[in-house]
C-alpha cells in the first residue's frame, strides 16, 4: 500500500474532527507569525539603505525598536502555535491509539498467533508516536512554510513584478520537485521501522523467557541473534537516513543555485544603479529566509514519509478484519440453554502458504448437551478437545456445520453478548499491572465493589484481599509475582462469577493445583456449573469425576459419548478402561535403589 | 555480569558516570565515530563561506573595496557551496544512521545481558512491556549524548571561527553585540531545569501507556474472551490523558525556551544597529560589514542555543542511563553499558568454575579483558547477522545426517571459533568435577512482597537419585527450586557441590551443571528444534533420543515440518501439554548432572505423563543424572528415593515415602487429598 494522498486526508479530518476550535486558532497564529516574519526583512531593507546613505542615528534607533517589536510578535504567535499543535496532536493521536487497540482487540486469534506482543505494541504505541509529530509538527510546519512562502511573494509583488515572478518560478519548481518525491523515501523507513520492530519482538521474547534461556545456558545464542538483528537495523538505518532522505541534499543544491542566481542578477543591477543595495539585501533574506521553509520541507517530508509508513502501517492493521463476522441478535436465551454441534467439521485457518495446515482438527462431529448438564470431554493431546472450547467461544467458526444454543446459530449473537454469556477458565491465568479490582472486573465499570467482594468470598479468598495493603486497590505488580496458583486460579473464577454467565467452559482448569488446593477450586468450580450448562475439557479422567456426561474424541471424531455413570459401570467402554489405567499401581521400574 | 554479592555492590545506584560512558560509547567504532565527526564538522562550518563571500561581494558593490567578486562569480561560488553542503550531508546521513544504530543497539545488548545476570531476573522491574520499553526509548535516550560527541565539535568550531573573522573587521563590536548570546545563554539554563523535571513526568507517563498496550496483547486470550473492550478501551483513554497533559505542560516551557534562544540574533541586531546610530566607530561599518554581522549573528545564536541544548541531550542521556542502571542488577555502572565486550566473553559465565568460590576472585577478568581477536569476532557479528537473517528459513528438514546448525551460524562460526556452543554433556573437562553430592543448607528467601518464600530449608542430593519435593500451593517448592538454581538469590544458607561452595548459584547451577523444566515454560518465536537446543550445536542423535524420551515423537510425525516447526510468538501454536514435553527435551538435551523438573503433569493426559516418567526414569538408570522434582502425583511419589515435605516454606519431614506416611501428618494429608480425588472418581 502506498500513501496516498486521500489516505492522509482521511486520516486529518477523522482524527482532528472534534478540534475545529483549536485548528482555526492555529491557523490564526500562523498567520500573524508569517506576517511579522515577512515584515521584518523591509526593516532590514530600509536600514541598510540608511547606512548606505549615512542617514540620521535617531532613524536608526527607531528601526532597531520595531525591528524588536515585530520580531516579539512573531515569538509569541509561534510559541502559541507549538502549544496549541502539540495539544491537537496528542488528541488526535490519542484518539489513533484507541481505536488500534480496540480494533486489535476484536480481531480473531489468528491475529496473535501472526504477531509478537512486541511487535503490536510498536504498532499501537510506537507508529502512534510517530503520527503524533506527524499530525504536530507536519501539517503545522508545512502550513507555516506555505503561508511564509506566499507572504514573500506578495510582499515582492509589491516591490518589482519580475523579482517576484523570478521567486515564484523558482518556488514553483523547488515545491514541484519536493512533491515529486514524496514517498520516495516511504520504503526505506519502512524496512527500517520493521527491522526495529523484529528486534524488539525478539527482545520482549527473550526477556519474558529469561529465567529459562539463562538456567539452560542459551544466553549467548540469544545474544548473538540479538546481535543479527542489530546489524540488518543498521543496515536498513544507513539506508533510509541517507536515501530515504534524499530530498534534503537536494535542496541543499537548489538553494545554493537559487541564492547565486538571485544575487548575481541584483548584483548585476545594482551596480547598474537600477537596484539600491537595501533591495538587493532584502532579497537576500528573503531567499534566505525561504531557505526555511524549503528546508523545513524538506526535513517535514522526512517526516511525512516516515509518518506515511505509520499511515500505511495502522491503516493495514486498521483494514485487518476478523474472520468472525459479528450477528446482530442481542438476546441470549434464559438459562439454562442447552448446546447442540450439528456436523461441526473445522481445521484452522493456514498460516502462510502452508497447505498442510489444513488438516482437519474436528471431523463431521454432531452432539447435544441438555440444558444445564455439564460435558466432560477427555481425548489426547491434539484430539481436539481445544478446538470445541474455541468453537463455542467463538473464537473460530466451523468451516461445515453449525453450533446452536437453544436452536439458534452462535454466529446470529452480538459477539459481545455472546463472550458475556459464555465464560471460558483455561490453566494459563493472566494478570496485568493494575489494580485488582481492574484485573478482576476487566475494566467493567458497571461493577461495583461488593459485588466483587462478594464473589471474593464465595472462593474464601476474603483472607487473601485483607492481606492486600490497598485492598482492591492494590496494584497486582510484575503479574503473578506474589500469587500462587491456586489464588490465581481462583481469581480467573472470580472473574467467571462478576459476568454471571449461562454457559462455562472450563479447560483443565485445575490441572496446575495440588490435590489440597485442588478439592478448593473443585468445590467452587461444582458450585460454579449449578444451574449452568457446563463443558469440562480435561487430560485425566479424574478431572471429569463430577460431570454428567463424557466425551471421548480421537483425531477429531467422537469415539465415544454418554451419561458417565452408565459408562462407568460398562466394563467394556473406553472410560473404564481410561480409569483402570490411571489408578493402576504403577510398577517399580528402574528408579534407582530405593532409600 | 558479576553477580552483585554484597561486597562487590559497593558502587551506590544513582552515581552515573556519563564521562566512562561516553568514552565507552566513542571508543566503540573509534574510525565510524571519526568519520561521522569529521563529516559534521564540516557540515557545521561549511556556512561560514557564504557569509563571508558575500560581504566581500558587497563591499564591491558599494565600492567600500575593489570588485574581486562579479556577480558571475558569486553565482558559480554559490552554488558549489550548495552542492559540496548536499554531498557533506547525503555521507553524513549514511555515517550516522550507521553509528547511531549500532550505538543503541550495543547499549541494548548490554543491557539484556545486564538483566540477565540478575537473580530472579524480572523481579524487579514492573513487567517484561516495561522493560522493552526501557530497553527501546532509553537505549535510544542513551545515544543522545553520542550525536552531540558528533555534532558538537563542528558546531563550537564554527562559533569560534565567526567570532575571529566578525572580530577583524571590528572586535569592540564584536564583543558587544557577542554579549546577548552569553546572557540568553544563562537565562535559558534557569528555564531548563524545569523542562527537564517535565521530561521525566512525560516518560512516565508515556511507559505507563506502552506497558498497558503491552499487558493487555500479553494478556490477549483473557481479554478476548471477556466482553470487556469498552473498558480497556477507557483505561487506555485514562492513561492517554495524562500522557497529554504531561507532555503539553512541557512544550510550553520548552516554547519558551526556544523564544530565548530565538530571539537572541534579534536582540544582537538591535544592539548592532543602536551602536552603529551612537557610535563614531559607525562611520566605517560597511554595509558588507554589516550583512556579514547579520548573517553570522544568526547562526551563532543558533549554535549557542544547539549548545545549550547539547547540555540538556547529555542530561537526559544520563537520565536514561540512569533508569537502564535500574533496571540492571545494582552495582553496575555506565561503563557497563557501553562495555564492547564480544558475546563469546559471556561464555565464561555460563562456563564451569565461574561460580564455584575457589576461582571466584578472578572475576574481575571478565570485566576488562578485551583482546584484539575478541573485538574483531565481535565486529564482524554484525554483518553475520544479516547472512543469519536472510538465511533463517533456510533450516534443513528434520534430522538430517550432519551435526545440527543454527542456519546462518555456519556463516560466522569462523569467526567466532573462540565460542564455545553449549557442550551437550561434552566439554566435560573444563567443567566442575561431575556431581556426587549437592547440598543445600539452611536456605532462606523471602519475596520482596513479605509473604510467601522458604526459611531455613535444607536438602542433599546424591548422585544419581530421584528426589520429590511436595506439599500445599504457597508452601513454598518453587522457590525453593528457583533458589537452589540461582534463578532467586540465596538469603541464607550456602549451597554446596561436591563440598565445594558455590559463590555463584545463578551463572553455575546451568549446563553442564544443572538444567531446568519450569511450571510454565515459556517458547520464542522459533522452530521446535530451535527451541530445545536453544542455539546449542547438538548431534542429529542426541535431538532424536531427547524427542524420544520427551514423547515428543507423536506429535512431530502429525506436523508437516517436523522439528522444524514454527511454534510461533510465545509457543502459540503448540498445545500445553506439547509446550511442557518440548521443555522437557529441552532440558534433558544439555546432558546436565542435575535435572530440575517444576511440576509437569498438569497438561498431559494419562498415557502421555506415564511415558514421560518412565523414559526419564530409565534415563535415571542408564546415565545417573540426578533429578529433582515437584510433583504431588501419588504415581511419582511412589518411586521417589526419597520425599522432602515443605510446609509454609520450612520442612516438613523428608525421606522415604512410606516411613512419612507414618510420621507425617502434612504428607499424610497430602496423601490422602489426592488419593480422596482418585476416589471419588472410581465412586
Amino acid at each position: 500500500m502506498r500513501p496516498t494522498f486521500s489516505l492522509y486526508r482521511g486520516f486529518l479530518t477523522r482524527y482532528l474532527a472534534g478540534c475545529r476550535a483549536q485548528v482555526a486558532a492555529l491557523a490564526l497564529l500562523l498567520l500573524a507569525h508569517t506576517a511579522a516574519g515577512v515584515y521584518a526583512p523591509q526593516l532590514l531593507r530600509g536600514i541598510v539603505d540608511q547606512l548606505t546613505a549615512r542617514g540620521a542615528s535617531t532613524a536608526l534607533a527607531h528601526a532597531a525598536a520595531w525591528f524588536l517589536a515585530v520580531a516579539a510578535v512573531r515569538q509569541l504567535a509561534r510559541g502559541a502555535a507549538a502549544v496549541v499543535g502539540e495539544n491537537v496532536a496528542w488528541i488526535a493521536t490519542n484518539r489513533v491509539r484507541t481505536d488500534l487497540l480496540r480494533h486489535t482487540l476484536s480481531l480473531d486469534p489468528s491475529f496473535v498467533g501472526r504477531h509478537a506482543p512486541g511487535a503490536t505494541l510498536e504498532r499501537i504505541d510506537g507508529d502512534a508516536n510517530q503520527l503524533a509529530a506527524f499530525f504536530a509538527q507536519f501539517s503545522l510546519r508545512l502550513l507555516a512554510a506555505a503561508l511564509l512562502l506566499a507572504g514573500i511573494l506578495v510582499a515582492l509583488l509589491i516591490e518589482d513584478w519580475r523579482l517576484c515572478l523570478a521567486l515564484f518560478l523558482f518556488s514553483a519548481a523547488v515545491t514541484a520537485m519536493l512533491l515529486k518525491l514524496r514517498g520516495f523515501g516511504v520504503p526505506y523507513y519502512d524496512r527500517l521501522r520493521e527491522a526495529a520492530a523484529d528486534l524488539h519482538g525478539f527482545v520482549e521474547e527473550r526477556l519474558a523467557a529469561i529465567e529459562e534461556i539463562k538456567a539452560l545456558g542459551g544466553l549467548v545464542h540469544a545474544l548473538r541473534r540479538m546481535t543479527g538483528l542489530i546489524g540488518a537495523q543498521v543496515h536498513h538505518a544507513r539506508r533510509a537516513y541517507s536515501l530515504g532522505s534524499l530530498v534534503w541534499p537536494l535542496v541543499n543544491v537548489v538553494m545554493g543555485i537559487g541564492t547565486g542566481l538571485m544575487m548575481a542578477w541584483g548584483g548585476a543591477l545594482a551596480l547598474r544603479g537600477d537596484m539600491t543595495l537595501g533591495t538587493l539585501y532584502l532579497m537576500f533574506s528573503y531567499i534566505n529566509l525561504l531557505f526555511w521553509p524549503f528546508e523545513d520541507l524538506a526535513h517535514q517530508m522526512e517526516e511525512l514519509q516516515k509518518a506515511g509508513g505509520n499511515v500505511v502501517r495502522v491503516q493495514r492493521l486498521l483494514d485487518e478484519r476478523s474472520s468472525l463476522a459479528d450477528g446482530a441478535r442481542e438476546a441470549f436465551p434464559r438459562r439454562p440453554v442447552g448446546i447442540a454441534l450439528e456436523r461441526v467439521s473445522f481445521h484452522y485457518p493456514a498460516t502462510g502458504d502452508r497447505r498442510e495446515d489444513e488438516e482437519p482438527v474436528l471431523r463431521d462431529l454432531s452432539l447435544t448437551i441438555a440444558p444445564g448438564r455439564t460435558l466432560g470431554i477427555l481425548g489426547r493431546t491434539g484430539s481436539g478437545k481445544t478446538t470445541i472450547m474455541r468453537l463455542l467461544a467463538r473464537l473460530y467458526d466451523p468451516q461445515a456445520g453449525c453450533i446452536t444454543v437453544d436452536g439458534i446459530d452462535l454466529r446470529e449473537f452480538r459477539l459481545r453478548e455472546l463472550r458475556t454469556r459464555i465464560a471460558v477458565v483455561t490453566q494459563e491465568v493472566q494478570f496485568i499491572g493494575a489494580t485488582i479490582r481492574d484485573n478482576l472486573a476487566l475494566f467493567d465499570a458497571a461493577v461495583d465493589d461488593r459485588r466483587i467482594e462478594d464473589a471474593l468470598g464465595r472462593l474464601h479468598l476474603l483472607p487473601w484481599l485483607a492481606a492486600q495493603p490497598d485492598g482492591l486497590d492494590t496494584v497486582l505488580a510484575s503479574a503473578q509475582l506474589a500469587l500462587s496458583a491456586g489464588e490465581a486460579q481462583r481469581l480467573a473464577l472470580v472473574r467467571v462469577l462478576l459476568r454471571d454467565p449461562d454457559i462455562v467452559i472450563l479447560d483443565e482448569a485445575a490441572a496446575r493445583l495440588d490435590p489440597v488446593s485442588e478439592q478448593d477450586v473443585e468445590e467452587a468450580l461444582a458450585e460454579l456449573l449449578v444451574g449452568r450448562t457446563g463443558v469440562v475439557i480435561a487430560h485425566r479422567p479424574r478431572s471429569v469425576e463430577k460431570v454428567d456426561d463424557i466425551l471421548i474424541l480421537e483425531d477429531g471424531r467422537m469415539v465415544e459419548h454418554g451419561p458417565r455413570q452408565s459408562l462407568l459401570a460398562d466394563p467394556g467402554s473406553r472410560l473404564h478402561g481410561l480409569l483402570t489405567l490411571s489408578t493402576a499401581a504403577v510398577p517399580a521400574s528402574g528408579a534407582g535403589e530405593p532409600s | 555480569m558479576a553477580q552483585p554479592d554484597p561486597a562487590a555492590t559497593s558502587v551506590p545506584r544513582g552515581s552515573v558516570s556519563m564521562v566512562r560512558f561516553v568514552r565507552g560509547m566513542l571508543s566503540y567504532r573509534p574510525r565510524l565515530y571519526l568519520a561521522n565527526l569529521l563529516t559534521w564538522a564540516w557540515s557545521a562550518v561549511a556556512p561560514l563561506l557564504p557569509g563571508y563571500l558575500i560581504k566581500v561581494y558587497y563591499d564591491g558593490l558599494t565600492g567600500d573595496a575593489p570588485l574581486v567578486i562579479t556577480p558571475w562569480l558569486i553565482l558559480v561560488l554559490l552554488a558549489s557551496v550548495g552542492i559540496t553542503r548536499a554531498v557533506t550531508n547525503f555521507a553524513g546521513s549514511w555515517l550516522w544512521g550507521d553509528l547511531s544504530t549500532r550505538a543503541e543497539g550495543l547499549v541494548r545488548s548490554n543491557l539484556v545481558r545486564l538483566i540477565a545476570a540478575k537473580p530472579g531476573a524480572l523481579a524487579a522491574a514492573r513487567s517484561s512491556s516495561e522493560t522493552v520499553s526501557r530497553v527501546r526509548d532509553d537505549a535510544e535516550g542513551s545515544c543522545l549524548v553520542v550525536e552531540e560527541m558528533v555534532d558538537g565539535p563542528g558546531v563550537v568550531a564554527f562559533a569560534v571561527a565567526a567570532i575571529v573573522i566578525m572580530g577583524t573587521v571590528d572586535w569592540l563590536i564584536t564583543a558587544i553585540v557577542v554579549a546577548p548570546i552569553l546572557l540568553s545563554s544563562l537565562a535559558a539554563e534557569l528555564v531548563r531545569a524545569r523542562v527537564m523535571a517535565l521530561r521525566g513526568a512525560a516518560r512516565a507517563a508515556a511507559a505507563d501507556v506502552a506497558e498497558f498496550v503491552g499487558e493487555v496483547f500479553s494478556s490477549f486470550a483473557t481479554f478476548k474472551l471477556s466482553a470487556s473492550r469498552a473498558g480497556v478501551a477507557r483505561r487506555l483513554q485514562q492513561l492517554n490523558e495524562t500522557r497529554r497533559r504531561t507532555a503539553v505542560r512541557e512544550k510550553v516551557l520548552a516554547q519558551v525556551l526556544e523564544a530565548i534562544a530565538d530571539n537572541t540574533a534579534v536582540v544582537c541586531t538591535a544592539v548592532l544597529l543602536v551602536f552603529l546610530a551612537f557610535s563614531a566607530r559607525g562611520a566605517d561599518f560597511t554595509v558588507g560589514a554589516f550583512v556579514l554581522f547579520v548573517t553570522y549573528l544568526e547562526r551563532v545564536a543558533s549554535y549557542a542555543n544547539w549548545m545549550s541544548n547539547m547540555l540538556v541531550s547529555v542530561r537526559r542521556s544520563k537520565v536514561s542511563v540512569g533508569r537502564l542502571l535500574a533496571a540492571a542488577p545494582a552495582g553496575n555502572s555506565g561503563v557497563d553499558l557501553a562495555a564492547h565486550r564480544p558475546v563469546a566473553l559471556l561464555q565464561q559465565a555460563t562456563l564451569p568454575g565461574g561460580g564455584l568460590q575457589t576461582v571466584a576472585a578472578g572475576r574481575t577478568g571478565d570485566v576488562r579483558r578485551r583482546e584484539p581477536h575478541q573485538t574483531q569476532a565481535h565486529r564482524s557479528g554484525a554483518e553475520a547477522g544479516q547472512v543469519r537473517r536472510t538465511g533463517s528459513t533456510g533450516w534443513p528438514a528434520a534430522l538430517r545426517g550432519a551435526a545440527v546448525h543454527r542456519s546462518g551460524e555456519q556463516a560466522d562460526a569462523h569467526r567466532m571459533e573462540e565460542i564455545a556452543p553449549r557442550p551437550p554433556g561434552a566439554k566435560r573437562e573444563s567443567a566442575a568435577a561431575p556431581l556426587q553430592h549437592l547440598e543445600l543448607c539452611a536456605a532462606g528467601y523471602r519475596h520482596p512482597s513479605g509473604d510467601a518464600g522458604i526459611s531455613d530449608v535444607s536438602l542433599s542430593l546424591e548422585r544419581g537419585s530421584f528426589t520429590v519435593v511436595t506439599g500445599r500451593v504457597g508452601a513454598g517448592k518453587t522457590t525453593l527450586l528457583k533458589v537452589l538454581l540461582g534463578l532467586l538469590p540465596l538469603q541464607t544458607g550456602e549451597l554446596r557441590w561436591n563440598g565445594a561452595l558455590v559463590a555463584a548459584p545463578g551463572r553455575f547451577m546451568t549446563p553442564p551443571h544443572a538444567a531446568y523444566t519450569p511450571q510454565v515454560p515459556r517458547l520464542c518465536s522459533d522452530t521446535i528444534a530451535g527451541n530445545i537446543t536453544l542455539g546449542a550445536k547438538v548431534t542429529d542423535q542426541a535431538l532424536a533420543q531427547v524427542v524420544h524420551d520427551a514423547v515428543l515423537e507423536p506429535d512431530l510425525q502429525t506436523m508437516p515440518d517436523g522439528l522444524d516447526t514454527r511454534v510461533g510468538p510465545r509457543g502459540v501454536r503448540l498445545s500445553g501439554g506439547q509446550v511442557q514435553r518440548l521443555a522437557v527435551a529441552r532440558m534433558l538435551v544439555t546432558g546436565a548432572d542435575l535435572l530440575v523438573i517444576d511440576d509437569l503433569s498438569s497438561a498431559l493426559d494419562t498415557n502421555t505423563e506415564r511415558l514421560l516418567w518412565d523414559r526419564l526414569l530409565s534415563r535415571v538408570a542408564s546415565m545417573q543424572p540426578t533429578v529433582l522434582v515437584v510433583s504431588h502425583r501419588q504415581r511419582v511419589l511412589r518411586r521417589a528415593d526419597r520425599v522432602v515435605v515443605l510446609r509454609d516454606g520450612r520442612g516438613a519431614g523428608a525421606g522415604n515415602l512410606d516411613r512419612l506416611l507414618a510420621d507425617s501428618a502434612e504428607m499424610r494429608h497430602i496423601w490422602d487429598a489426592a488419593d480422596a480425588a482418585r476416589r471419588a472418581l472410581e465412586g
